[in-house]
């Protein structure tokens, strides 16, 4: 597969290509991280969420493609290990000076969401992940769901956020009463 | 205060960028003036967050379940796939068996695909590892010479290039052609497949068709390898066989041909790299 088909193809959405790309670099970019004093985890971890950004751009049409893809990735790859480093390197001196503060109520705010979320149907959830995070159009949203058209699309779209708008509404005013 | 639908609309727009500069200052201004839209904005942002984060989790756990070389799902010769990665080379072993004289079907020892199925197959190697060294020693007393002589080839082989890390062409003697005809059709990700045919009328060759190898002769010294290699760029593939140290070109062929040394010092010593990392012979 040439570049240009892998690049395509993933702008297509095809995820399947994704792991072939993620195969293809898995050494290339994990020997980043470990080279520069991270575990094998922290490198996997780092890699699999450069190869997220470089989807999320591709799918959602933002990325016009200037390099080689490896080079993208990797330069990916190389800013969120430097992020993680300096994010690591305060932790460290906070855990000196201050004791660490944790921002409880939107921690719990998040938890609360991420629940709710839960308890939609599989099929809901995918249709919002989709819409929200791949920014698929309607049509690319119908075709991978399944759905005869666009409107049916649209329709459980908008159902599924709806849901999950009250869903989350309803936790918090439980959250409210008991407070 | 419950929102109007238009005013959950334009939220919804605003978090996915679908507003033009004009109408997002409009919004920006309305969020100041109005405390209600605002609260119900960042609810609505956590919530958008909340749905992004949980697919890029969806995938990201996806990319786990992918066999890695370093990852626990490879089983032995993780190590020596991974300097290949870069190339997308698959690299698969085989033995042979001792057992049938006439169609030997090797399974491959280890499969190394792109694809998740055919790794699935991969059978366990330490088990097998035992099994060569008995077909080894069981073997040694018939090992007759295969009917080779490099030294008298008469016509030189016409080999494709391997693709170095950066996929610049090394300065080999021949230019790699595309696979032609049917051939063109083969997935790259395809592993190929081999057959040892014993008692045929050919001595010492082989046919490659699409990713399908027949191995004419006896292949009884030890193991041999097949080396696929795989130019991300270009998609050309470049298949080899090693076997009792020496490296063939496999160019496919509607026609058994005899097996013919890589002659190219160059090609021999990339080759040479490559069968190195797979660890042993």
């Amino acid at each position: 597969m040439s570049e240009q088909e892998i690049f395509e193809r993933i702008c297509r959405g095809d995820e399947k290509t994704l792991e072939v790309l993620y195969k293809k670099y898995y050494r290339m970019m994990t020997r980043l991280v470990i080279n520069n004093s991270g575990t094998e985890e922290e490198a996997r971890d780092v890699y699999q969420e450069a190869l997220v950004v470089f989807w999320q751009k591709s799918v959602s049409g933002k990325l016009v493609l200037t390099s080689k893809i490896s080079t993208y990735i990797y330069s990916i790859c190389q800013n969120l290990w430097r992020k993680e480093l300096d994010r690591k390197k305060r932790l460290s001196n906070e855990e000196r000076d201050t004791p660490i503060h944790m921002d409880n109520e939107s921690e719990e705010r998040r938890l609360i969401i991420a629940k709710c979320l839960d308890q939609l149907g599989d099929g809901c959830k995918q249709v919002l992940m989709y819409y929200y995070f791949d920014e698929l159009s309607m049509q690319d949203i119908a075709e991978k769901m399944g759905f005869a058209n666009t409107d049916t699309a649209k329709t459980k779209k908008y159902k599924c956020k709806k849901k999950l708008d009250e869903l989350v509404k309803a936790q918090f005013s439980e959250q409210d009463f008991l407070d | 205060m419950i929102m109007s639908e238009k005013d959950l609309e334009r939220i919804d727009q605003y978090l996915t960028n679908q507003l033009s500069d004009a109408d997002r200052s409009a919004f920006d201004a309305d969020l100041e003036a109005n405390s209600e839209l605002k609260r119900e904005f960042q609810m609505q942002q956590d919530i958008v967050a909340l749905v992004r984060d949980a697919r890029k989790l969806q995938l990201k756990q996806q990319l786990s379940n992918i066999p890695t070389p370093n990852g626990n799902s490879y089983m032995g010769y993780s190590a020596a796939i991974l300097g290949s990665a870069i190339l997308g080379t698959i690299l698969y072993f085989a033995t042979r068996s001792s057992s049938d004289d006439s169609i030997v079907q090797n399974n491959p020892e280890i499969t190394l695909t792109p694809t998740i199925e055919k790794v699935d197959t991969v059978q366990n190697p330490e088990v097998k590892t035992e099994t060569i060294a008995e077909v080894q020693k069981d073997s040694n007393p018939v090992k007759p010479k295969p009917e080779l002589q490099p030294q008298t080839a008469t016509k030189p082989v016409v080999l494709p290039t391997i693709p170095d890390e950066e996929n610049e062409v090394q300065s080999a003697t021949s230019n790699p052609e595309p696979p032609t005809g049917h051939q063109t059709a083969v997935e790259p990700e395809e592993a190929i497949v081999t057959n040892v045919v014993e008692g045929s009328r050919y001595k010492f060759h082989f046919q490659l068709d699409g990713s399908s190898l027949h191995l004419y002769g006896q292949f009884n010294k030890g193991t041999y390898k097949i080396l696929d290699f795989i130019d991300e760029q270009t998609g050309k593939r470049a298949t080899y066989l090693y076997y009792d140290k020496v490296f063939y070109g496999l160019t496919p062929n509607n026609v058994p041909e005899q097996l013919q040394p890589v002659q190219d010092p160059v090609v021999i010593k990339r080759l040479t790299a490559e069968a190195a990392k797979i660890g042993r012979d």
